[in-house]
């Protein structure tokens, strides 16, 4: 299996304060990778290791046969930080997911403006090419950023906290949507919502400053707790013995 | 009263003309992309600080528009610098900052010896004592500014709306937000002339907020905002000199006026097109 992702002895930290020590971590080609653990943990951060967002202190992010993620790694943001007001298009939006590799002289060819028609096609989203962004739900955003991540075909697809913002329905049909795109790409999702991504995703690496990885997509209480990992259970009736189980 | 067309034959009015375009230029751009940012406030300041530049500049005997460029474009990297850094209260910064750099300007003024300057000029500006030299740096800048933003336009769409995913991909988000806030810093500067420390932030932002009533999308949104604030700026003109009103003052006034029809405009479109889908 191809190696995509090497994460070697990572360790960040902001102003003096360790988020992530001494982290291995290795992804491969079409991995499903779920990353859970307790706010402030350091989920988001490791994925921002990853994109070359954050300061590393020790360590290294390694991309076998590249120079950086850019160009490999398509990634969905957490919304939050996003202007929802900013006079920019959908279109613009998913077409912006071409920049890797462009020179600062951005021009779109004819062939990335029909590649980026096709994937707003896919996601069901094409009537609202033209919006401005101001004028989307949520669930409708969700869809627009995500096909900005996988309009230039990337190896890897990174998720952070795709579930906030989006109804139920849109939800599982997403979900739905990562298991067809995990046949041609790698997939890290990260997510609070343990109970519900643990029967799409394969394997799990529990973030809480050190990561341990869980070569299987079914965990345990007790070995949440020996992982250090203590996340909140949102279980119905009987506290279950084992919290991750395919449905 | 005069003809219309007879005024061109000044001029005075030939330059205020030319003036009023370049404002409209630079201002329209720059303006377009401040209130996309939502830096109005940031742009305040560097506006007021700005004057610090033009009083040191008066008492070392230099030209007041140069001292308030350089003071203008290290204010300007300055609070990017500290927002990039994010451990200071931004806001709190600025205010301290503007006016800090109006206090300066008095401060100066008032030690420079024998001629006192005209004051209100800068603070309330006057479109017909507009220099030569003052227009050839005004459409410097504008040309300038229509370059810079043909060519790199989705560079500083994308990291203006999400600088994060841009620095993901490499793009030197640093150094262009550095390249556009000195922009902001020099449109601020250079159109001082024209309406004053006082008013200049109206022309970067009435035609935006004007242009957007139509449109939501930031290259329709800088066309809008160069012409909304190309009719205010010379209608303005037109009007203090018939009126023999300050013209700073009533560009302003013809902005907002030109504001409120196309507002009235829009509600007229938005109220045909429900009659018609209840039809």
């Amino acid at each position: 299996m191809e190696k995509l992702v090497e994460i070697k002895n990572l360790t960040v930290a902001y102003e003096n304060q360790v988020v992530l020590e001494n982290v291995d971590l290795e992804i491969n080609d079409l991995d499903f990778l779920g990353v859970i653990g307790p706010n402030g943990g350091g989920k988001t951060t490791l994925l921002k290791a990853i994109l070359g967002l954050v300061k590393i202190q020790n360590g290294q992010v390694i991309f076998p046969g590249h120079t950086s993620g850019v160009g490999i790694v398509g990634y969905l943001p957490q919304l939050q930080k996003i202007d929802f007001k900013f006079p920019i298009t959908v279109f613009d939006v998913v077409r912006s997911g071409f920049v890797p590799g462009k020179s600062l002289m951005v021009r779109f060819s004819k062939e990335e403006n029909k590649r980026a028609d096709q994937v707003l096609e896919e996601m069901g989203i094409a009537h609202l090419r033209r919006k401005p962004v101001g004028e989307l739900s949520g669930g409708q955003m969700q869809r627009v950023f995500l096909c900005r991540a996988l309009v230039s075909s990337p190896r890897l697809l990174i998720l952070d906290e795709p579930n906030t913002y989006v109804d139920n329905k849109f939800e599982s049909e997403l979900y739905e949507r990562l298991r067809e795109l995990n046949k041609e790409m790698a997939i890290v999702l990260v997510s609070h919502d343990v109970g519900t991504i643990a029967s799409y995703v394969k394997t799990i690496a529990c973030v809480n400053r050190n990561l341990y990885y869980h070569p299987s997509n079914i965990i345990t209480a007790e070995q949440l707790t020996s992982y250090n990992c203590p996340i909140q259970l949102i279980t119905h009736g009987e506290i279950p013995h084992t919290v991750l189980h395919t449905h | 009263m005069e003809t219309f067309l007879g005024l061109f034959r000044y001029e005075f009015f030939q330059n205020a003309f030319l003036a009023s375009l370049f404002a409209a230029i630079s201002c329209g751009i720059i303006g377009a992309y401040i209130v996309a940012r939502r830096i109005v406030f940031i742009s305040g300041g560097i506006t007021h600080a700005s004057f610090g530049g033009v009083g040191l500049a008066y008492y070392l005997g230099l030209n007041p528009i140069l001292g308030a460029a350089v003071f203008g474009v290290f204010s300007a990297l300055g609070i990017q610098y500290l927002s990039d850094k994010g451990n200071v209260r931004e806001d709190s910064a600025i205010a301290i900052w503007w006016s800090l750099g109006m206090a300066l300007g008095i401060i100066f003024v008032a030690l420079t010896p024998g001629y006192a300057p005209n004051l209100m000029s800068f603070l309330f500006g006057n479109i017909v004592i507009v220099s030569h030299y003052d227009l050839l740096w005004m459409g410097v800048l504008a040309i300038f500014t229509i370059g810079f933003f043909i060519l790199f336009f989705h560079t500083i769409l994308f990291i203006a709306f999400d600088s994060e995913f841009a620095k993901a991909n490499k793009l030197p988000v640093r150094l262009f937000n550095s390249i556009l806030i000195s922009l902001v810093a020099l449109t601020i500067v250079l159109n001082i002339k024209v309406v004053g420390i006082i008013l200049v932030i109206s022309l970067l932002t009435i035609p935006q907020v004007t242009a957007s009533l139509f449109t939501k999308d930031f290259k329709k949104m800088i066309a809008g905002s160069v012409i909304f604030g190309f009719i205010g700026s010379f209608n303005g003109l037109i009007l203090s000199y018939y009126l023999d009103i300050p013209s700073g003052a009533s560009i302003i006034l013809a902005l907002v006026l030109i504001y409120l029809i196309m507002w009235i405009i829009k509600r007229g479109i938005n109220w045909r097109v429900k009659v018609k889908l209840e039809v």
